[in-house]
């Protein structure tokens, strides 16, 4: 017996908001491109999910309070789904102290986990935010990154624990199988998108042909996405930002990163980027 | 506060009820009179009631309600006239009030008929205006500013409004809404406060420990029911600029109903119906605007300013 969620699950700026469109368009079945103000896959740690699920304004809650709250949130939201849920999250998988996961496997039909190189992943965060990159990459790189911890303030939001980009990523490889986590990178999605997004369709368990999902893809291409935005504005954009959709290729950081801050981000995360395949055996970052 | 303890009952005025409590209440009004609701501790024993909903803390069927709160307490409320408080072992006292005051009495108010909205109300010249929309959008801080300029607080938190003259709360012949009065505070963040030039050393946490204060009014407190003139949904987007949109028609009903408190509870509690009788009643009798701002790209002064000269266009 599983669940309904379907958690897309990412570290910032790592494909969550294309696979998002992807998905919308897929589900939409147009013979038009989706409009990107009203994509599938609500945000996760919204607050107003929080609060009609549980009854509560988390407004009058501590932080732990919520968290402790979170698995029956998703369980509630789960049991009052039909047919799958799309659930977009930053944060890391985690526990709560009394060893239960925050994320439940009652509650989950399957994850789909996006990995971006951390190098590529961090120039679009840095626009993202706003920030420089120096900022951004100590953000990448601290252990146990809180994000949103603001205490005297409150967000549409809820706290999340995104950890840094390795524990990111491992915390949801290393979750328990019944979440069936798929991992697609986000190079694959550029390079060979009928293959990739393909799988994921799958993995989900949607009856969808070849066609509907070629379609899809074509309905959430960059160009397709970038031209919207410029049309309509994308709510979802930062308003320090001056655009959400960018670049969306690979490789970037190599005209944008000094040899230092690249330097930062392999030293720290080397082995789980070797694991996905950003670095060769001698610590060489690879072109995919 | 304990229950063991027989301590002499008081009564306060909130939202147009009296409600008579077995602990002080100090964030509220004192009242006279009969009481409307009456509170009372209780062991809670699990009601043998077909509930119609189930949330992660809270139960819900006609004319009943339970909310669990670990480590604060269980209450249940009946028929809109009754509350049972069953308390944890040595709760903090300041959270046992704050969720008497807000989703106690919220799902309270609905049972008796009431249509809430979250947001708060402020008054001038005999006047409400509403701000509603999501959390947050920056409505209690403009009531705080607007109440450092001359209009006083109606209500904060959610407002409500009702067909049923047995709670106090009406709607008046001629169809102009009423608002009630909540209680004479403001919940603000600290963060929010150091914007309003308020420091937060002489407030009261909301709970201790919680950088949310209670932000007393009593001097600019408007401790009567109201027309409502206009309702002013305050909504984010991520551009420099403030528009107020006046919305029409059956825009307007469509507009309000996303901002209902709890929505889903009052469909639980019965109440469903009724509320969407109340809100099509609101919509076609004030002026209901759609204001897109964002407090990152727009000074809070300007955001006030702006929206005190549109309040002043809809006082005639």
């Amino acid at each position: 017996m599983t669940g309904n969620i379907v958690w897309i699950a990412s570290y910032p700026k790592s494909g969550n908001t294309w696979f998002r469109a992807f998905i919308t368009n897929l589900i939409a079945g147009s013979g038009s491109p989706a409009p990107i103000n009203r994509l599938l896959a609500e945000n996760g740690i919204a607050r107003s999910l929080f609060d009609a699920a549980t009854g509560i304004d988390s407004a009058h809650l501590f932080p732990e309070e919520v968290d402790s709250l979170r698995p029956g949130m998703y369980n509630k939201i789960s049991a009052s789904s039909h047919g799958p849920r799309f659930l977009k999250i930053h944060a890391a998988y985690q526990y709560l102290p009394d060893g239960h996961p925050i994320f439940p496997t009652k509650a989950t039909r399957c994850t789909i986990y996006l990995a971006r190189n951390p190098l590529d992943a961090a120039c679009s965060y840095a626009r993202f935010l706003n920030l420089g990159l120096d900022r951004v990459i100590a953000k990448m790189n601290e252990d146990g990154h809180v994000f949103n911890r603001e205490t005297s303030d409150m967000s549409n939001a809820l706290s999340q624990r995104i950890f840094n980009w390795s524990e990111n990523v491992l915390s949801w490889l290393g979750a328990p199988a019944d979440m069936k986590v798929h991992l697609i990178r986000y190079e694959d999605m550029l390079r060979n998108p009928a293959a990739a997004f393909g799988q994921a369709v799958r993995a989900i368990g949607l009856d969808k042909s070849e066609e509907e999902i070629l379609r899809a893809i074509s309905f959430s291409s960059f160009d397709t996405l970038k031209e919207m935005e410029d049309k309509e504005s994308f709510k979802e954009k930062p308003p320090q930002a001056d655009a959400f959709f960018h670049a969306g290729k690979s490789g970037g950081w190599r005209n944008i990163l000094s040899h230092a801050q690249a330097s930062a981000i392999v030293e720290k995360h080397q082995t789980v980027m070797r694991r996905l395949g950003y670095l060769d055996a001698d610590g060489n970052v690879l072109d995919l | 506060m304990s229950s063991t303890c027989e301590k002499p009952r008081m009564k306060y005025s909130l939202h147009g009820i009296t409600v008579e409590t077995p602990f002080p209440c100090p964030e509220l009004l004192p009242a006279s009179g009969a009481a409307d609701v009456s509170v009372k501790w209780g062991k809670m024993e699990p009601p043998a009631v077909p509930w119609r909903d189930e949330g992660v803390c809270y139960k819900a069927a006609p004319g009943k309600y339970l909310l669990s709160v670990k480590g604060v307490a269980d209450y249940f409320v009946a028929n809109g006239d009754e509350v049972i408080i069953d308390p944890a072992p040595r709760p903090d006292e300041d959270a046992l009030r704050l969720f008497f005051y807000n989703e106690v009495i919220g799902a309270l108010l609905m049972q008796r008929g009431a249509l809430l909205l979250k947001g708060c109300v402020v008054e001038r010249d005999g006047r409400a205006y509403a701000f509603t929309g999501p959390t947050p959008s920056g409505k209690t801080m403009l009531a705080a500013r607007l109440a450092q300029r001359g209009f006083r607080i109606v209500a904060d938190g959610f407002f409500c409004l009702t067909n049923n003259k047995s709670s106090g709360n009406e709607l008046s012949g001629n169809g102009t809404p009423l608002v009630q009065p909540g209680y004479p505070s403001l919940m603000s963040w600290e963060k929010s406060l150091n914007e309003l030039g308020i420091s937060s050393a002489e407030l009261k946490p909301v709970r201790t420990g919680m950088h949310r204060y209670y932000l007393p009014q009593h001097s600019s407190f408007h401790n009567e029911a109201v027309n409502l003139a206009a309702i002013h949904i305050l909504t984010s987007h991520n551009r420099a600029e403030l528009s107020i949109e006046e919305a029409k028609g059956a825009e307007k009903l469509f507009a309000l109903l996303p901002h209902r408190y709890h929505p889903k509870l009052a469909a639980s509690l019965g109440m469903g119906e009724t509320q969407n009788r109340i809100a099509a009643k609101l919509a076609n009798s004030v002026k209901v605007s759609i204001v897109r701002h964002n407090d990152m790209l727009i000074p809070f002064r300007e955001f006030v300013e702006r929206m005190e000269q549109e309040l002043e266009k809809t006082t005639p």
